[in-house]
């Protein structure tokens, strides 16, 4: 998948969808808000994030109804809800999902906003890549927060090695519907009016 | 290579080193035959696999890759194979089982060679493709990310072998020790790709040269 798409991958201009974004928004910058004073900074960082990547598109192009998919962001929002709930497989596989897409969303606010340029194919191995590392920070991050700062963590070492294995189905499975999504996407892009791409 | 110059390492001695520890390593997989040690066999096989990579590079497609490059590939799996041997002087213990630190040396060289091909080939991408770029600071945090999703995945494969071996009742060929050692492995994972994603640039351009030189023709 080397062909070019536009530099904005997650895009829809509809009033209807902006509205539900911004709803979003605001609720993931209420949450991020209460989380700090609760003291949870993880949870923090994370809303702060997606509340971020979330008003990228808007402030770029100037037009508060160029926003990001809702159901996206709405993804990307739910380890907030899934994380303190510890909701089973079930609840993991989604959180890690929610990782991966926020992964990718974080590519496409740093693609409209720096030099950073990637390809579909790149970014769809690089959420894989980004859902596991985080998988493996939060193993490292928590475990010494449980050793020194009173935090709880797992018990045992095949309860973690069941947190990385959904880390690794959750992350490859979003890696491959977004590697679908950019095929469908090209597809529609040079489908009917063939556009000829100089790069 | 100032590292190599400062050590007096000219390519012929760091050629002749290589080929050592690839004896050493030889010896090492028949003594885990003589000693009827599965994993002590499938270690060094694997890693004198490795290590003969360069070669087969070299000689498929022409890649050449620096003699240093060679030796640091060589070194981490020389260490990894003799980990897992028992040692007279070490109470007929493996040092990966003796030595405290064994264990995250190895682990921090072999992320530091995991990163090194994660630079070497992202920075191939970034020069070879118009349609890929990536600042500094980005590669620096993908470097990181890659080395610690690497990590995952080993501990995977370890944790499942080992599954595998309890299943079929044979002795197991990578061994996980525990959660904390888990987490330092994880830890250690991290030391060496940071120092990778420092002296990366430093080191490692050449690599990624030759990589995105070799890629080039298939854009036009």
């Amino acid at each position: 998948m080397s062909q070019a798409l536009p530099e904005e991958w997650f895009v829809t201009d509809s009033r209807a969808n902006a509205w539900v974004t911004w709803i979003l928004t605001a609720i993931l910058v209420v949450a991020a808000v209460g989380y700090s004073f609760a003291g949870l900074l993880v949870g923090a960082a994370f809303a702060a994030v997606a509340a971020g990547v979330a008003v990228v598109p808007p402030l770029v192009s100037r037009s508060w109804t160029h926003a990001l998919p809702w159901p996206l962001l709405f993804v990307a929002a739910l380890p907030l809800v899934l994380g303190p709930l510890q909701t089973g497989l079930l609840g993991e596989l989604f959180l890690g999902v929610g990782v991966a897409a926020l992964g990718m969303l974080v590519v496409n606010a740093l693609q409209l906003t720096t030099t950073l340029r990637m390809t579909p194919g790149f970014a769809a191995v690089f959420v894989v890549i980004a859902t596991l590392a985080v998988a493996g920070f939060w193993a490292v991050g928590s475990a010494f927060d449980a050793a020194y700062l009173g935090g709880t963590f797992l018990e045992t070492n095949d309860a973690l090695m069941g947190v990385f294995t959904d880390a690794l189905l959750a992350g490859l499975a979003a890696g491959l519907v977004f590697w679908w999504y950019f095929r469908w996407q090209l597809r529609r892009a040079t489908g009917p009016t063939p556009e000829v791409d100089s790069a | 290579m100032t590292i190599r110059e400062r050590l007096h390492l000219t390519d012929r001695r760091t050629a002749l080193l290589v080929r050592f520890l690839q004896v050493v390593m030889v010896a090492i997989l028949l003594a885990g035959l003589w000693l009827g040690d599965l994993g002590v066999v499938v270690n060094a096989a694997v890693g004198l696999l490795v290590t003969l990579l360069p070669a087969v590079l070299e000689r498929r497609y022409a890649f050449t890759m620096g003699v240093g490059l060679v030796l640091w590939i060589t070194v981490a799996m020389f260490l990894h194979a003799l980990g897992t041997l028992p040692l007279p002087g070490l109470g007929f213990l493996s040092p990966y089982k003796s030595v405290w630190w064994w264990d995250h040396m190895t682990h921090a060289l072999s992320s530091s060679l995991v990163a090194g091909v994660a630079y070497a080939t992202v920075r191939a991408l970034d020069v070879h493709s118009d349609a890929v770029s990536f600042p500094p600071r980005f590669t620096f945090v993908y470097l990181l990310l890659f080395v610690m999703a690497f990590g995952v995945v080993w501990e995977l494969v370890e944790f499942y072998i080992g599954v595998l071996s309890q299943l079929l009742g044979i002795p197991g060929v990578l061994t996980q020790y525990g959660l904390d050692d888990t987490i330092l492995d994880l830890s250690y994972n991290t030391l060496g790709g940071l120092v990778v994603a420092i002296f990366g640039t430093v080191y490692l351009s050449g690599v990624s040269d030759e990589l995105a030189e070799r890629w080039a023709p298939r854009t036009q």
